[in-house]
């Protein structure tokens, strides 16, 4: 390419060499001139070629010099920018991460104070509060003290990770420290130099960055403490627990705040401050409410036990039934919850339900409130509550005949066959003594009533005396009521020895006093009086003492407790009270009372609670017409009724092998009561070890 | 003869010889992949005009920033013909060059060192910007 700019000087060289040739022709001397002319020229072109070649290079050189300078500046920059860029994500990266922690410590804030106000267990809500607050600032240490009625500060819970030390709280291990004193006891002035009793004082956070260096605090009992314990304590955090109305309840110590990781103390920072002081105040207003709830439900409780122990005191023969029902049926209930295996291994109880079935085993029986005393206890069969003018108007005739006697001995005097009149009246008086007896024996309700000796009762009922008074005299206006069925014929009459009259049918009150069984789904039939005080329909009550109206009535206790409880406002978590109290008179199999349920239909601890009624009542030494049992004959007749489907047999083979007849017999039944119990004889799942040895 | 425009590329100048007026332009750059492509067809023309010329005034000027040594040779041959123009006619040849080019002062220095005929001139300019 380059040669061919040189198309020029090409051409004078072409021409020389012809020249060469063609020699003879020319003027040697004139071309040689010529050409060197040329040379000349070329040279001087040579030179300036050379010359703009060598500035070409210089220049790419210097270029070449300064495109490297730039790349190493270019480089250099790069370099720069990128670790900036570095450290421009660098820090994007550790803000991130701190916004992390504050989003999850708020997180974490915002779930305890969800948690502190759902928690209902005193011990478990204080702990959340010190734990809560700890893991917020990474404390190693830390406590929570609570302000007593007299104006101390009692610690709660104490505890310091790094040495393992945990008092109070559910550590179960008494706090050796000493309540602290607000105020001087002699002079009434207060504490400022201790910490605590100065964040109470001015209701305000105190934060102690190193208390070796704090000139405001006395903090030698902290100084103490690390002597004895070979710790070195160093920042300090105190916030009071102050609800947002009203004075400071507590307060929460927290000392040794570390980094996360290494464990190295620092001060609380302002940021972990804010957060325990939101702890703080939502502890602080739980703390209150819990308080105020603890007051109400204790109070509830003590409303529950008067209640339970008024109906108890109705009748000097039940005792203190509603307390021991509650006691074995907590021991019930506990096996139950701690049972792993078959039917009862998933059952288990949180602690409102606890709450629930413990008053519903307080108030099981408080439908007996509206059962008349003489029915509870009606322990003979003739025994009401009775207008004693009868009695009265019966004195009264014994004396008229008395009258007559006299009367009659006075004419007899001297009359012969006195002998066959003392026979016959000898005779008379037997029949009317062992007539007399017979009535009497019946009464007690002791031997069941034969078809002979209802026939015998007959037979004396329908022996006639004369009545020469009016009894319609001195009646109340219900009983002049009851007396319209019968005819007031001229005296004397003539009356039955026993008799059934219309005066001893009372009859129901009117709709306002009763209930409307269909809507509380009650099925028991209820009878059309309300009582038969009829003397003849008593004394032949087959067995025991009570009429079929007097059964009711007692029942209806059971129907009673439904309808009292079911006007209660209980909240949602004791809803069930009803139910479990309501039930206790039920069977598997329909059989039961007031609702004739079957097994599917009632909780576990409706079955549990039935059990204890039943088995309180057959170990009770207290009853009126039965003698204590002993606890085989308590058990057995329990069997009796797991056999007829009457108890839960699940609940029942627990009751015996966990124990809780034993345990339950052992601190309340005399020791006459207690006898060994095999309880493999007892047992609906026969043990199979027993099995094989019996093949 | 008909004026000659071209626009500079990358590696070729622009070229603007006014034959009317009697005055051209070398601009730019110059390192053309092919010389006589690119020259011939232009030098061609102009050596005719050239040669034909008597008694006028011709300015030619060069403003170049960089060439590479064949561009030189065509440069230096121009150089010639235009000194032998100037015979006969009245010749300029500006060497227009960036005051702080000293490699373009040096070779133009060189280059106008040999003109017996034309007039030459070294004209600085101020660097753009």
């Amino acid at each position: 390419m380059a040669s061919d700019a040189f198309a020029k000087e090409q051409a004078i060289l072409d021409w020389g060499n012809q020249v060469l040739v063609q020699k003879t022709e020319t003027d040697d001397t004139s071309e040689f001139a010529t050409l060197l002319a040329h040379y000349k020229k070329l040279l001087k072109v040579l030179k300036r070629m050379v010359r703009v070649g060598d500035t070409n290079e210089n220049r790419l050189k210097s270029l070449n010099a300064k495109v490297l300078k730039q790349q190493l500046e270019l480089e250099k920059t790069h370099k720069a920018l990128s670790r900036h860029a570095e450290g421009l994500e660098e820090r994007v990266e550790r803000r991130t991460i701190e916004l992390t922690a504050a989003q999850e410590k708020l997180e974490k804030l915002i779930e305890l104070g969800i948690a502190l106000s759902r928690e209902r267990n005193l011990g478990r809500f204080k702990e959340m509060i010190l734990y809560g607050a700890k893991e917020l600032t990474n404390a190693d240490g830390g406590a929570l003290l609570l302000r007593t009625d007299d104006d101390h500060l009692q610690y709660e819970i104490f505890s310091v990770d790094s040495l393992d030390l945990h008092f109070g709280g559910r550590s179960g291990r008494p706090i050796p420290m000493e309540p602290v004193l607000l105020r001087d006891p002699a002079t009434q002035s207060p504490d400022y130099y201790n910490i605590l009793s100065h964040a109470v004082l001015t209701e305000r956070t105190v934060n102690v960055a190193n208390i070796r260096d704090s000139k405001d605090f006395n903090f030698q009992s902290v100084f103490d403490f690390d002597e004895e314990n070979g710790f070195r304590s160093q920042s300090y955090l105190v916030v009071p627990l102050k609800p947002s109305h009203g004075e400071v309840v507590g307060l929460l110590l927290l000392f040794n705040a570390r980094i996360k990781g290494t464990g190295r103390v620092i001060a609380f920072s302002k940021d972990m401050t804010g957060f325990v002081e939101g702890l703080a105040a939502q502890a602080a207003v739980a703390l209150v409410n819990q308080q105020l709830v603890g007051g109400q439900q204790c109070l509830l409780d003590s409303l529950i036990k008067l209640l339970a122990s008024a109906i108890d005191a109705k009748s000097p023969y039940t005792g203190n039934h509603c307390g021991r029902v509650a006691e074995i049926g907590d021991m019930l209930a506990r096996a139950a919850c701690e049972s792993e295996k078959g039917v009862l291994g998933e059952f288990d109880m949180n602690e409102s339900e606890w709450r629930e079935f413990r008053i519903a085993s307080w108030m099981h029986d408080c439908g007996k409130i509206t059962t008349p005393e003489y029915v509870v206890d009606k322990a003979t069969k003739l025994e009401t509550i009775y207008n004693r003018i009868h009695e009265i108007r019966t004195r009264f005739e014994v004396l008229y005949r008395d009258e007559i006697i006299a009367y009659q001995k006075g004419l007899l005097n001297g009359t012969d066959n006195a002998e066959a009149l003392k026979a016959k009246l000898d005779k008379a008086h037997a029949t009317l003594k062992e007539d007399f007896k017979f009535i009497a024996e019946s009464n007690l309700g002791g031997e069941y009533m034969a078809p002979e000796r209802l026939e015998r009762l007959e037979k004396i009922a329908a022996k006639t005396w004369q009545r020469h008074f009016d009894n319609r005299l001195g009646l109340s206006e219900e009983e002049q009521e009851r007396m319209d069925g019968e005819s007031s014929t001229k005296l004397p009459v003539t009356e039955s020895l026993l008799a059934d009259k219309s005066i001893h049918k009372i009859p129901r009150p009117g709709d306002k006093f009763t209930y409307d069984a269909d809507a509380y789904g009650i099925k028991t039939q209820m009878p059309e009086l309300m009582f038969d005080q009829g003397e003849l329909y008593n004394l032949k009550i087959a067995k025991g003492t009570l009429t079929h109206e007097e059964r009711f009535k007692i029942q209806e206790h059971a129907i009673q407790t439904i309808v009292m409880l079911e006007k209660l406002p209980f909240p949602k978590e004791l809803s069930q009270v009803v139910e479990i109290a309501g039930c206790h008179h039920e069977t598997m199999v329909g059989n039961g009372y007031p609702r004739k349920k079957w097994a599917d239909e009632m909780s576990v601890k409706a079955k549990i609670l039935a059990i204890a009624d039943i088995f309180e009542a057959l170990t009770a030494a207290d009853r009126p017409y039965k003698k204590a049992k002993t606890l085989n004959q308590a058990i057995k007749i329990l069997s009796f009724m797991r056999n007829d489907q009457h108890i839960d047999k699940d609940l029942f083979d627990l009751f015996l092998t966990s124990g809780v007849y034993a345990d339950y017999a052992k601190w309340n039944l005399k020791p006459e009561q207690i006898d060994e119990v095999d309880i493999s004889k007892y047992l609906s799942v026969q043990p199979t070890e027993n099995a094989d040895i019996e093949i | 003869m008909e004026n000659i425009r071209i626009d500079a590329t990358e590696r070729t100048p622009e070229i603007d010889f006014n034959f009317q007026k009697g005055v051209f332009l070398i601009k730019e750059e110059s390192y053309p992949e092919d010389i006589i492509a690119f020259y011939n067809p232009i030098m061609d023309p102009l050596k005719k005009w050239l040669d034909s010329q008597r008694g006028s005034d011709i300015v030619f000027n060069f403003e170049l920033i960089y060439f590479n040594s064949s561009s030189a040779k065509v440069l230096m041959d121009l150089f010639d013909m235009l000194d032998e123009t100037a015979i006969h006619n009245k010749v300029i040849l500006n060497w227009i060059y960036d005051a702080e080019d000293d490699n373009m002062e040096e070779l133009g220095e060189d280059f106008g060192e040999d003109l017996e005929n034309a007039t030459f001139n070294m004209v600085t300019m101020v660097a753009k910007e």
